[in-house]
């Protein structure tokens, strides 16, 4: 009952505004056709977008409980069980958030639906996880969502800009370079939606190659694995932070 | 009951250990740990040896999101703490309002109201902060027979309201005086 009443309240904030937002992005994703380009696009944009709604949307419920009365719930729940419910509630937001987009898209590009979702929802649930990392740390909500903006920006935006750059000027492996990819939350929940809809993993370049050589078909399945990996690391973050730290 | 906390912030040390009846005020200057020692009890932050965590916690500014209305806030209280709202106890009659349209005196007296319903041993932080007079008598009228309670407050008019209860005065983190049953002054 207090999971549907905190879902209630919570979803009319950041998420709701987001999610509405990514209507007309799908629709002009979705216009773009349905070879491997497109989708490929659309997992890369409306993913990025998906982490940002997660992370923003995330550092708002914490803020909302540690600047609202969070007494009530640390004494009923304790501080384990309250950040295990904050961290259920918060992802659920997220992936009903992206939702109507993903259902949009769905109906006019079914073929690519699959990748696209599995993208999208595991980037919102990864989001949603560093947003409540951030949310517990930040002192104030202002700090919240700039902590969270830097964070998105570093690792959606910038990490392969520097690594790319970086492979220019240094001879990085594939192997290490795939470890980097992996190596980043964002990336490899964006991954485990492109690794469906291009299983050979053309895309990645000799990164891809590599790993399809070296796992052969099991490939594509690193990348779910390890995001999913990446939110229950998170989420573990979250509940030694709540342990420990003054509320 | 013994209230007991020890909790270090930056320079500041809290080391109290008292034993006291059951319904206590807590005062003492601006900064001299009343807070930090109620927030200790409440379990809300770490204290050295670490408390019970069984006393609900109502904060002197009544912090809400401003989006919902009173009504859902009160539901979402009443299913975490599992108690009916008794809000005539503090005369709240605005549920329909959005959290943000309350003074913070209204927003205050729907926490008391939430808080005044459970049976959990309660502390109370400067609970008559944005109350007016009238609503100040009427929280001193309920809290009469209400044990276990801790008061942090230094309004004068308050204590003199709570005759008979221990008092408890803090100093730089230090407990300096406790008084059984004070007497108005």
């Amino acid at each position: 009952m207090l999971l549907v009443k905190l879902f209630r309240r919570d979803f009319g904030g950041v998420a709701s505004a987001m999610g509405a937002s990514l209507l007309p992005v799908a629709a002009a994703l979705a216009s773009l056709g349905e070879g491997m380009g497109p989708t490929v696009m659309t997992i890369s944009l409306l993913s990025a977008a998906a982490s940002l709604l997660g992370i923003l949307s995330a550092v708002e419920h914490v803020m909302d409980d540690r600047e609202g009365w969070i007494a009530p719930f640390i004494l009923s729940l304790g501080r384990l069980r309250y950040a295990v419910v904050r961290a259920v509630v918060s992802t659920a937001v997220s992936l009903a958030a992206t939702a109507p987009a993903l259902a949009f898209y769905a109906l006019i590009r079914p073929a690519s639906a699959l990748p696209v979702a599995t993208a999208v929802f595991l980037s919102s649930a990864t989001g949603s996880a560093v947003g409540f990392l951030i949310g517990l740390s930040a002192p104030t909500r202002g700090y919240g969502y700039a902590w969270g903006v830097a964070t998105w920006t570093a690792l959606a935006l910038v990490y392969e800009v520097v690594l790319t750059f970086l492979s220019l000027y240094f001879a990085l492996s594939e192997l290490l370079f795939a470890a980097a990819l992996l190596a980043n939350p964002l990336s490899a929940a964006r991954l485990a939606g492109l690794a469906q809809a291009d299983p050979h993993l053309l895309t990645l370049g000799p990164v891809g190659d590599y790993l399809y050589r070296s796992l052969g078909l099991h490939a594509p399945l690193l990348f779910p694995a390890t995001a999913l990996s990446w939110v229950f690391a998170a989420v573990a973050a979250c509940l030694l932070v709540a342990s420990r730290r003054d509320l | 009951m013994r209230l007991a906390a020890r909790k270090r912030l930056g320079n500041f040390q809290l080391e109290v250990e008292v034993e006291v009846g059951e319904q206590v005020i807590v005062t003492g200057p601006n900064g001299s740990g009343k807070s930090t020692l109620l927030r200790c009890l409440s379990g809300l932050w770490m204290c050295d040896p670490p408390t019970s965590g069984k006393w609900l916690y109502v904060p002197p500014e009544p912090q809400a999101p401003r989006r919902i209305r009173a009504r859902d806030y009160v539901e979402i209280l009443e299913s975490a703490l599992g108690v009916k709202a008794r809000l005539d106890l503090m005369g709240v009659d605005y549920l329909q309002k959005r959290m943000g349209e309350l003074s913070s005196g209204m927003a205050k007296r729907l926490i008391l109201a939430v808080a005044l319903s459970t049976d959990i041993p309660l502390a109370l932080d400067e609970p008559t902060a944005f109350l007016d007079s009238k609503w100040r008598v009427k929280l001193a009228e309920v809290l009469k027979d209400r044990k276990p309670v801790v008061v942090s407050t230094h309004d004068l008019d308050f204590i003199n309201m709570l005759v008979g209860w221990d008092l408890v005065e803090l100093e730089e983190g230090k407990a300096v005086r406790v008084v059984r049953g004070h007497v108005a002054s």
